[in-house]
């Protein structure tokens, strides 16, 4: 019984890690647990320049999730490079290192830095960023630009690639196929729903931002089917995000298609859940007498057992 | 950093609008809770995602008992108010930055609820041997803590813009009648109304400033970036993390 799986090239110990921007550097994480029991390390997105980020409020709740428009706030490349890098490698084997451009050059800028280090195991393509203006989901909503980033990124990096998709879009199985025809090893189904909320009494947007990305339970059954859907689209792995807070939800993600998943909202109202996750998905393999936990990747398309 | 569970041993509705959360808490961990530091504590409610931030107002090393002042604004806090003697609460701590205490003559101003940071800060102060002056404002009796104003009764003057307690008017009335320069230190906790109106009264004080922010927090311990404020240094605005930048931050730096 194992809970091992491929991401392109790359073996992880277990299917589960978290979604970028929720997990910072990993460092806010280091006193609950032991980030070694991740089947990989997803870090906040990284930009070529520092980004402020956007005009606070910047998050507020949802009865089943919240709404963020923290707009990539992040230190930029250098200073990743320079001050956190060095601290974070030690946390885990596979960092996967998440970043976002404003054009393809800056992509490329990325990924050719990513190169120069070894720890930096593969790539996660944010093209999907709901909260920023320039670049952000406009990438991941347009056809052309999405299949231009990721073959420019594929000429120069040699390691795997995962593209981080926008739900944001009539039919995400196109831009899944595109992404594949382009090089990438893998894809991340999905980022957040952009939303709105109005504060009543004030007559006026609660966020600073106007709009914000939706995440959080709220949108696990969106974010299920476009995992089922694309799964018949393309012979990548996909990686499952959205709203998951617990063994089942994990679980569908996976019979739905996801050989691997990501945690996201739910490490900032829970930050010891991956490491029970990891250990409840143990568990119900060997109780399942699986010989490994992606027999049962899809297993919905087969039409199910028994 | 831990999520702990703590029992609560004691909740009692203190005022019409505040009630006073005593929860047991056995962990090492109290040690590191200092004035200015918070938790994240869970509310098991219907449509209550996040957890809630609130300031430590007390601290028993000894038996182990931390204490909250919770106001009662919205679905999470009235949850919160429900709660009874002999459950349990998961709970984050400590998060945040707390005051930077120092020896000599300290003035402290709370607005409302603000009074619970500064309650722990003023007890501590004076066990290190400090002086004390409190300025305590509030809008009404449903505000007001008297179990605090007991307790410092030599050193707290309360201002009320309703009439039947204390001085009428605000805490920006109380600190006009002050002698500032004659304190070492200032520490402040209050709404945005109350910053506004104090800060061209500070202008001038040579000595250190504190305040305690507050902003809407997803997480509290620095994943998010959801906490973000505006401060100002030298290279211009910058943004902090209330949570873990703060909430403790210098009020000449912090963007009203
Ligand atoms: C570091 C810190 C320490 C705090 N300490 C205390 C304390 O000791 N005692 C206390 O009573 N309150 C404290 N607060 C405020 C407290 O966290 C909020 O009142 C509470 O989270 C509101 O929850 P709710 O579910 O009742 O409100 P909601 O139903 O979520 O919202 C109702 C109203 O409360 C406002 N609100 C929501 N969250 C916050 C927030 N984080 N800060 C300010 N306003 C908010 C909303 O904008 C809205 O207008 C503190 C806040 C911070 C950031
Ligand atoms: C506060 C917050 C910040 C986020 N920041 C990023 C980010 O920097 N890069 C990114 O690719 N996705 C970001 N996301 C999206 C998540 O990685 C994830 O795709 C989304 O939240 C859905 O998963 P969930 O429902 O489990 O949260 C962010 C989400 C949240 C809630
Ligand atoms: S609340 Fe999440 S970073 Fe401060």
């Amino acid at each position: 019984m194992s809970l091992m799986v491929n991401i392109g090239e790359l073996t992880l110990k277990n299917p589960v890690m978290p979604a970028s921007g929720t997990f910072g550097f990993g460092l806010e994480f280091k006193d609950f647990f032991d980030l070694k029991k991740l089947g990989a390390l997803v870090v906040k997105t990284i930009t070529k320049n520092p980004r402020l980020g956007n005009v606070p409020p910047r998050v507020f709740e949802l009865s089943s999730g919240l709404i963020n428009s923290i707009g990539l706030a992040n230190p930029g490349w250098e200073y990743f490079r320079e001050k956190i890098l060095p601290q974070i490698k030690a946390l885990h084997e596979v960092l996967i290192l998440n970043i976002a451009g404003e054009s393809v050059e800056e992509f490329v800028f990325l990924a050719n830095e990513a190169q120069k280090f070894e720890e930096i195991k593969a790539l996660e393509l944010n093209v999907s960023c709901p909260n920023v203006k320039k670049g952000g989901m406009a990438f991941g909503t347009d056809l052309e630009a999405l299949k231009q980033i990721v073959s420019a990124v594929r000429k120069i990096y040699r390691k795997p690639i995962i593209v981080k998709l926008t739900p944001n879009v009539t039919d995400i199985t196109i831009f899944a196929k595109a992404s594949e025809n382009a090089g990438a090893d893998a894809l991340t189904l999905i980022n957040t729903f952009t939303g709105m909320v109005i504060d009543v009494k004030n007559k006026k947007p609660l966020l600073g931002n106007f709009y914000g990305g939706v995440s959080g339970p709220a949108i696990r059954p969106m974010a299920i089917k476009m995992v089922y859907d694309c799964f018949k689209a393309v012979s990548i792995p996909i990686i499952g995000v959205g709203g998951i807070d617990s063994l089942d939800a994990a679980l569908e993600f996976i019979m739905a298609g996801a050989t691997a998943v990501q945690v996201g909202s739910q490490n900032l109202v829970d930050p010891g859940f991956l490491p029970r996750l990891v250990e409840q998905l143990e568990l119900y393999v060997k109780d399942s007498a699986l010989g490994n936990i992606s027999e049962l990747t899809g297993i919905v398309h087969r039409g199910g057992e028994g | 950093m831990q999520d702990l569970k703590g029992v609560v041993v004691d909740k009692q509705f203190i005022t019409e609008e505040i009630f006073k959360l005593k929860v047991y808490l056995s962990e090492k961990i109290l040690a590191f809770i200092d004035p200015g530091s918070f938790a994240m504590l869970k509310v098991e409610a219907k449509g209550v995602y996040l957890r809630r931030p609130f300031s430590f107002a007390d601290l028993d090393i000894k038996t182990g008992m931390v204490t909250f002042y919770v106001k009662v604004v919205g679905r999470g806090t009235k949850a919160l108010g429900e709660i009874n003697p002999g459950q349990e609460i998961s709970m984050l701590l400590p998060l945040g930055r707390g005051f930077t205490r120092r020896p000599g003559k300290s003035l402290l101003i709370a607005g409302g609820i603000g009074v619970a940071p500064l309650n722990f800060l003023a007890k501590r102060i004076i066990e290190d041997g400090g002086k004390v002056s409190f300025l305590y404002g509030v809008r009404n009796a449903r505000q007001f803590i008297a179990e605090i104003y007991s307790k410092f009764k030599k050193e707290m003057e309360v201002y009320c813009e309703e009439p039947g307690l204390g001085n009428r008017g605000s805490v920006r009335d109380g600190l006009l009648t002050k002698e500032i320069m004659a304190y070492d230190q200032i520490y402040l906790c209050g709404p945005m109304g109350m910053l506004k109106a104090v800060k061209p009264i500070l202008k001038d004080f040579p000595g250190l400033i504190e305040v305690s922010l507050e902003s809407y927090m997803a997480c509290g311990f620095g994943a998010c970036l959801g906490c973000a404020v505006q401060l100002k240094n030298k290279d211009g605005i910058i943004y902090k993390k209330v949570c873990q930048d703060g909430p403790v931050f210098n009020f000449k730096d912090v963007v009203l």
